[in-house]
C-alpha cells in the first residue's frame, strides 16, 4: 500500500503534467522510495489506479529504466557501466572487482542485504569512464583501489566524499522533492533572450558548382 | 485524379489512392514483400527492418521541372539508404525496387539479428508449417551466423512461460515486431500486453487481472509471425498440415463469426479465424476461440433416453420417437393440440427451427409455439447488408441498454474501430457502465427504467432543432411530414423538456443537449439496441429513427446466435397460441400437459425460476431434445440427444439478419462397442423433426438439409421498416429504493459459466467466481471491502456473491450478472415489480490476496539468467 504522503505527492506530480502519462516515470519513482527502494507489483497496480494508465503499461515502463527495480535490492545498488566507451577503459575489469569484493554476480545481493550489483548502458560520463552509479551518485574514474575503499565506506554507512551529486542532494534524486524542499524558485525564471539571426555576411560568394 | 498516385515497383506500374504504403500497392500487383510486422489491420511501426527496399523519387531540376534523361524518361534519385516499404508512403512517380541483390544482403542481415535468439525447435513449434520466419528464413536466410554468440540474452530463457489461461510465451522466439500489443491496443482497445525492458532483453507481458484480460487475446496467436504466443489448447496436440480446416459459422453468439474448425480423426484440434471483411475481418473471440470444444467431449449424449419407473434410461431412437408421437397424439385427443406446446431456442439453425416451427404448427396443430421463455423485441426494420461497412461509416452511434463486450464480440470490435480510428460519435446509453464508456464521446448512465423519458427528450430537443436551424430544416421536414401518427407524437413530446427528461433519466442536461445536438446534425445514425428493453423503448427509438429518415438503422442486438433465423422460421405464438412464459403458467395450472423442449432450459432463462421447475414439475409429459443431461433432463420423460451445429449442414441467421451457410466438421456424435460399430448416434434437429412429424402422420418429403433451406429461404425475410410514428408516454416507476435497498441491475456476462462451459477446459478457468457489482461509496457505508463475500437478499430469496467495488454502478443500484456458475438471478429477481430491491450484508472478510501461481509472471526482467556481455571473448568470424 503507497501512503498517503506518497499518493499526495503523486497527485501534485500529475499537476506538472500535460496528461497523466507523462507524469507516469516520477510517480514510479515516489512509489519506489515509499515501497522499500523497490516496485512491488502493488505499487505499479497503484500507480497505475492513481494515474488511471493500463497496468501493463505502467509495468512496461517500470521495466525499461535501469533504476526502478522490480526486486528487493540492497541499501546500496552498484551499477557499473559497461558501455563500449567505458569497456574500453576497462570497465568489465571493475566489474570483476566488484564481483571478487562483494562475493555476488551480477543481479545479486550480498548476503547481508548491503550492495546489490548490476551492469548498465551508458550513463553520459564516458568521458570520465569507467565509471559507475551507486545509489544516486555517480563514481568516476574508478580504479580497482577505489572499488575495495567504495565498499569499505558504503558498508560502513560513510560516503566517500568524491561521491557526486552527494552534497546538494541530499543523497536523493530531485524528483522526490518539491521545488520549494529543493530551494528552487521558479517564480523568477524568465524564458531565454530570443536567438538574434545573424545575416549572411555580404561579401561570402555563393559556391561555385562543381 | 488528384487523389491517386503511380508507383513503379520492380518495373510494374501501380495506381493506388495517395497516402497508401509501398507494402500494400506491391500486394496490389502480386509483389509480396518480406515482413513481420506490418499488418494490414495495424498502425504501421517499422519495427522489423524485414520489407527494407530501395526507393527512388524523380529527380528536379533547380527550376523545379522534372529532370529527364536523354531519351525523355525521368531521371530518378535513389535514397542513399533502404527503406521500410510498410512505413513509406506511396508517391507520384516513386520507383521501387524490392528484390535487388543489395536488399537481398540487407534481408539476410536482418535475419541474422532476428534469428540470434530465435531457437532451432521448428519440429516441436506449433507454428511450424504456417510460420512466417520459418518461411522466410528459407528464403533469404544464409545458415550461419555472425552475432548468435553475442547477443543471446533471450535464448536461454525457460520455455512456455504462460502469459493466461490461453497463451503461453515462448520468450526466446519473440522477435519484437510488437504485433500482439498493437492488436490489443488499437483493435481489442484492451491494452493488457506491453513490451518490457529494452535491448536485447526486451520481450512482452502483462501486468493486467487476470493476466491478458481481454476478450479477443487469442487472435496475437494468429498473428504473431512466429511460434512465440500459442495456444495453451493446442500445444503440442498437432502439426498444422495433419489437420483438415472445414469452414463454418460460429453459433456462439449472435455475430456469426466465420471460422474454420481444424479437426483430425473426429476430434476438435483448433478453431481458427476465417477472414471475411463483412462480418468479422480476421478476428474472432476467445470464446469462439476456445468455446467449442464441448462437442467432443465424452459427456455427450449419443442414445435417447426415456423414463422408467421415474429413471432416465437408455433407449433406441425408435422406442423414443414412438413414445414422444404415442403421447402427443394421446394429448391432441383427449384435450386437443393446445394442451401441447412447443418452445425452441436461438441456438437451432434455421432448418432445425423451420422443421419444428412446421411439425408443431402445420402437423400437431397447436398454436403455442416459441423460441424462448421471456418476450422479447426483434429489429423494426431491414438493416442494410453492407451492415459493418456503413457502421464504419457511420457519423453518430446511439448503444442503449447494450453492452457489446460481454455480448456480441465482432460488433464490439467494429464499434471500437468506428469510435477510436473512425472517430464516431458514440453515445452510449446503459443504467450502468460498460467498457465501451471508456471511447463513448458521450456515456449517458441513466436511471434503470427511464429510457423512454431520455429517449422522448432527446426526440424533442431534435425536432426543436430543425424548426431553429432553416439548413436542417427540409430533409427533416420531409421525414415527418405526413406521416402516420406524426403529429399525435410531436403533441406528446410536450412534457419532455430537457430539464425534466435529464432529470427523469438522471443525467445532466448539458450531455443530453449535447447528445441531441449530434443527433441532430448526423447525416449517417445508427441506433443499436439491446433485445432486453421493453417494447415502449423500441417505439421510441423508432419515433427517434423515424425522425431522422434511419428507420433502417435502427438495429436490435440479439446475443444469441440465431435469434433473428428462429423468428423468421416461425418459431413465434399462432394466432391465440401462448408464448414460452405463457406455457410455463399454463403447465403450472395444468391446462398444457405435453411440453416439448429444443436447445433451451427454461431453468436458465425463464425470468422466474421457481415457475419454471414447477411447471416441469407439473407437467405431464416433457420432451428435452439437448447436447448435455443437466439440471433440465432431470425433469425430462425423454431426452433426445441433438447434434451440435458443428455435426450438421445448414444455415443460420446473425443479429443484422445475414444468413450464412454451416459445414459439416465431424459426424454427430456416436456410441460404438469394442469392435467399432455404431450403435447410436445423436442426430441434427431437422431429422429429429422430419421424423417425427412422419410418425403423425405427415411426410413432408424433405431427405436433405438443403431442402428445409431452401423451405427457409423462401419465407419473407425482415423488410424496409414501414415509417411511423407512436406516441409513448413514460410512465414514472417509484425508481428510488427503499431506504437501505439497492436497486439489483442485470445484464449479460459473456464467461457465465453455463451450458457448454463446463466441458470447455481452458474457458472454464477464465469464468469469475460469482460476483456483485457495489458502488463504492455505498460499500463504504456498509463496511464491505472489495471481495468481501456477500448475501444479497429479495424479498424472494437470497444469494452468495462476492462483491466487488467499484463505479460501474451508480450509487443506489447494483449490478449482477443474470447467470454466473450456479448462481442465477432468476432466484430472486420479483418478477411483478418494476425492479427487484435487494439488500446487502457482509458474511465474510475478503480472503486474503491471493498471489499468483508461481509459474505466472515468475521471472522478472532483469533476473533472467546473468549473461556475460563481454565483447572481448566473442569470436568475430
Ligand atoms: S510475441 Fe509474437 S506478435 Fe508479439 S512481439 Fe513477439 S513475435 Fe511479435
Ligand atoms: S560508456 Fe560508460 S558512461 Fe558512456
Ligand atoms: S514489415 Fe516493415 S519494418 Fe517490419
Amino acid at each position: 500500500m503507497l501512503s498517503d504522503a506518497a499518493v499526495q505527492r503523486i497527485q501534485e506530480i500529475v499537476k506538472e503534467y500535460p496528461n497523466t502519462k507523462s507524469a507516469l516515470v516520477p510517480a514510479l519513482y515516489v512509489a519506489q522510495r515509499d515501497a522499500g527502494g523497490w516496485l512491488p507489483r502493488e505499487a505499479m497496480v497503484e500507480v497505475a489506479e492513481e494515474l488511471d494508465l493500463p497496468e501493463s503499461h505502467v509495468y512496461s515502463v517500470a521495466t525499461f529504466y535501469s533504476m526502478f527495480y522490480l526486486k528487493p535490492i540492497g541499501e546500496n545498488v552498484i551499477q557499473v557501466c559497461t558501455t563500449s566507451p567505458c569497456g574500453l577503459r576497462g570497465a568489465n575489469e571493475i566489474v570483476d572487482c566488484f564481483k571478487k569484493r562483494l562475493g555476488v554476480g551480477l543481479n545479486e545481493t550480498t548476503a547481508d542485504g548491503k550492495f546489490t550489483l548490476m551492469e548498465v548502458e551508458c550513463l553520459a560520463a564516458c568521458n570520465v569512464a569507467p565509471m559507475a552509479q551507486i545509489n544516486e551518485d555517480y563514481y568516476v574514474n574508478i580504479t580497482e583501489e577505489r572499488v575495495d575503499e567504495i565498499v569499505t565506506m558504503l558498508g560502513r554507512g560513510e560516503k566517500p566524499p568524491y561521491a557526486e551529486f552527494a552534497q546538494n542532494l541530499k543523497g536523493a534524486h530531485p524528483i522526490a522533492f518539491t521545488d520549494a524542499e529543493l530551494g528552487i524558485d521558479v517564480s523568477g525564471i524568465k524564458p531565454a533572450d530570443p536567438v538574434v539571426k545573424k545575416e549572411k555576411p555580404a561579401e561570402a560568394a555563393p559556391t561555385e558548382a562543381k | 485524379m488528384p487523389d491517386l498516385v503511380t508507383v513503379t515497383i520492380d518495373e510494374q506500374k501501380v495506381t493506388v489512392p495517395k497516402g497508401s504504403l509501398v507494402i500494400e500497392a506491391a500486394t496490389q500487383i502480386g509483389i509480396d514483400v518480406p515482413r513481420f510486422c506490418y499488418h494490414p489491420k495495424l498502425s504501421a511501426v517499422g519495427m522489423c527492418r524485414m520489407c527494407l527496399g530501395e526507393v527512388g523519387m524523380p529527380k528536379m531540376n533547380p527550376d523545379r521541372t522534372p529532370a529527364l534523361n536523354e531519351d525523355g524518361t525521368p531521371q530518378i534519385a535513389m535514397m542513399p539508404k533502404p527503406q521500410t516499404l510498410c512505413t513509406t508512403q506511396a508517391a507520384e512517380g516513386m520507383v521501387v525496387l524490392s528484390e535487388t541483390p543489395a536488399v537481398v544482403k540487407m534481408r539476410q542481415a536482418v535475419l541474422e539479428f532476428l534469428l540470434a535468439n530465435h531457437p532451432l525447435d521448428c519440429p516441436i513449434c506449433d507454428k511450424g508449417g504456417e510460420c512466417m520466419l520459418q518461411d522466410q528464413t528459407m528464403a533469404y536466410a544464409q545458415g550461419h551466423s555472425r552475432v548468435q554468440d553475442l547477443y543471446h540474452l533471450r535464448r536461454d530463457l525457460d520455455k512456455d512461460y504462460l502469459l493466461s489461461e490461453f497463451i503461453t510465451l515462448d520468450r526466446e522466439r519473440c522477435i519484437q515486431c510488437a504485433r500482439c500489443t498493437r492488436f490489443l491496443d488499437e483493435v481489442a482497445q484492451d491494452p493488457v500486453l506491453e513490451l518490457v525492458a529494452r535491448g536485447s532483453r526486451t520481450m512482452i507481458d502483462t501486468m493486467s487481472d487476470p493476466p491478458v484480460d481481454s476478450k479477443y487475446s487469442g487472435n496475437t496467436i494468429d498473428i504473431c509471425p512466429v511460434g512465440a504466443l500459442t495456444s495453451r489448447a493446442f500445444r503440442f496436440r498437432s502439426r498444422v498440415w495433419e489437420v483438415k480446416n472445414v469452414p463454418t459459422v460460429s453459433m456462439i453468439d449472435g455475430s456469426g463469426t466465420n471460422i474454420f474448425v481444424s479437426q483430425r480423426n473426429e476430434t476438435l484440434i483448433r478453431v481458427i479465424p476465417r477472414d471475411n471483411e463483412a462480418i468479422n475481418e480476421c478476428w474472432i473471440s476467445d470464446r469462439d476461440r476456445f468455446g467449442l470444444e464441448y462437442i467432443d467431449n465424452d459427456a455427450r449424449l449419443t442414445y435417447p433416453l426415456v423414463r422408467r419407473d421415474g429413471k432416465l434410461e437408455p433407449a433406441t431412437w425408435d422406442e423414443a420417437l414412438q413414445l414422444v408421437t404415442d403421447k402427443i397424439k394421446a394429448a391432441k385427443e383427449q384435450r386437443g393440440a393446445n394442451s401441447i406446446g412447443a418452445v425452441g431456442g436461438p441456438k437451432l439453425t434455421n432448418e432445425g427451427a423451420l422443421s419444428m416451427a412446421r411439425l408443431f404448427g402445420d402437423v400437431v396443430g397447436t398454436p403455442n409455439v416459441d423460441a424462448g421463455w421471456t418476450p422479447t423485441i426483434t429489429t423494426p426494420g431491414k438493416p442494410p447488408a453492407t451492415f459493418y461497412e456503413e457502421l464504419e461509416g457511420a457519423d453518430v452511434i446511439l448503444v442503449l441498454g447494450a453492452n457489446p463486450n460481454e455480448e456480441l464480440c465482432s460488433l464490439d470490435l467494429r464499434l471500437k474501430k468506428a469510435a477510436f480510428q473512425r472517430k464516431a460519435h458514440l453515445i452510449n446509453c446503459n443504467p450502468y457502465k460498460t467498457p465501451l464508456d471508456r471511447l463513448a464521446r458521450q456515456s449517458l448512465i441513466y436511471n434503470e427504467g427511464s429510457e423512454v423519458a431520455l429517449l422522448n427528450g432527446l426526440a424533442k430537443l431534435v425536432h426543436q432543432s430543425w424548426t431553429a436551424e432553416p439548413a436542417q430544416t427540409e430533409a427533416l421536414r420531409n421525414n415527418v411530414e405526413g406521416r402516420a401518427g406524426a403529429t399525435a407524437w410531436i403533441d406528446s413530446l410536450g412534457p419532455y423538456s430537457s430539464n425534466r427528461a435529464a432529470e427523469l433519466a438522471g443525467i445532466s442536461e448539458p450531455d443530453l443537449r449535447a447528445a441531441a445536438t449530434a443527433i441532430a446534425g448526423s447525416e449517417r445514425l445508427f441506433l443499436l439496441v439491446g433485445e432486453d428493453v421493453s417494447p415502449a423503448v423500441l417505439s421510441t427509438l423508432q419515433n427517434l429513427a423515424a425522425l431522422k429518415g434511419r428507420s433502417d438503422y435502427l438495429v436490435v442486438l440479439h446475443p444469441e446466435p440465431n435469434a433473428v433465423g428462429v423468428r423468421r422460421a416461425g418459431l413465434a405464438p399462432r394466432e391465440g397460441g401462448l408464448d414460452g412464459q405463457g406455457m410455463l403458467d399454463a403447465t403450472f395450472k395444468g391446462n398444457l400437459k405435453v411440453l416439448y423442449i429444443a436447445a433451451n432450459n427454461p431453468l436458465h432463462w425463464a425470468a422466474d425460476y421457481d415457475l419454471a421447475q414447477r411447471a416441469l414439475q407439473t407437467a405431464e409429459f416433457v420432451v428435452v431434445q439437448t447436447l448435455f443431461e443437466n439440471e433440465l433432463t432431470e425433469h425430462a420423460d425423454v431426452v433426445l440427444p441433438a447434434a451440435s451445429f458443428m455435426e450438421q449442414d445448414g444455415t443460420t441467421t446473425n443479429f443484422h439478419g445475414k444468413v450464412q451457410n454451416l459445414k459439416q466438421v465431424f459426424r454427430p456424435r456416436e456410441r460404438r462397442d469394442d469392435d467399432g460399430n455404431t450403435l447410436s448416434a445423436c442426430a441434427p434437429d431437422w431429422i429429429i423433426f422430419t421424423k417425427l412429424a412422419q410418425l403423425l402422420g405427415k411426410d413432408f418429403g424433405y431427405t436433405r438439409v438443403g431442402d428445409w433451406t431452401q423451405q427457409f429461404k423462401a419465407l419473407p425475410a425482415l423488410t424496409p421498416n414501414e415509417v411511423r410514428f407512436t406516441p409513448v408516454t413514460y410512465e414514472a416507476s417509484p425508481a428510488v429504493a427503499p431506504e437501505g435497498t439497492f436497486q439489483l441491475l442485470t445484464g449479460n456476462l459473456l464467461y457465465d459459466g453455463g451450458e457448454s462451459f463446463p466441458y470447455c477446459d481452458r474457458l472454464n478457468r477464465v469464468v469469475p467466481e460469482p460476483f456483485v457489482y457495489i458502488n463504492r461509496a455505498d460499500a463504504r457505508k456498509l463496511g464491505i471491502e472489495n471481495l468481501a463475500l456477500v448475501e444479497v437478499k429479495s424479498a424472494r430469496g437470497a444469494v452468495q456473491v462476492r462483491a466487488k467495488l467499484g463505479r460501474e454502478v451508480k450509487a443506489g443500484t447494483v449490478w449482477m450478472p443474470r447467470r454466473l456458475r450456479a448462481v442465477q438471478v432468476n432466484r430472486i429477481i420479483e418478477v411483478d415489480k418494476p425492479y427487484t430491491a435487494v439488500t446487502l450484508t457482509k458474511l465474510q472478510d475478503a480472503p486474503p490476496k491471493e498471489t499468483l501461481p508461481a509459474d505466472m509472471h515468475a521471472v522478472g526482467v532483469g533476473e533472467g539468467t546473468p549473461v556475460d556481455m563481454n565483447i572481448s571473448t566473442a569470436v568475430v568470424p
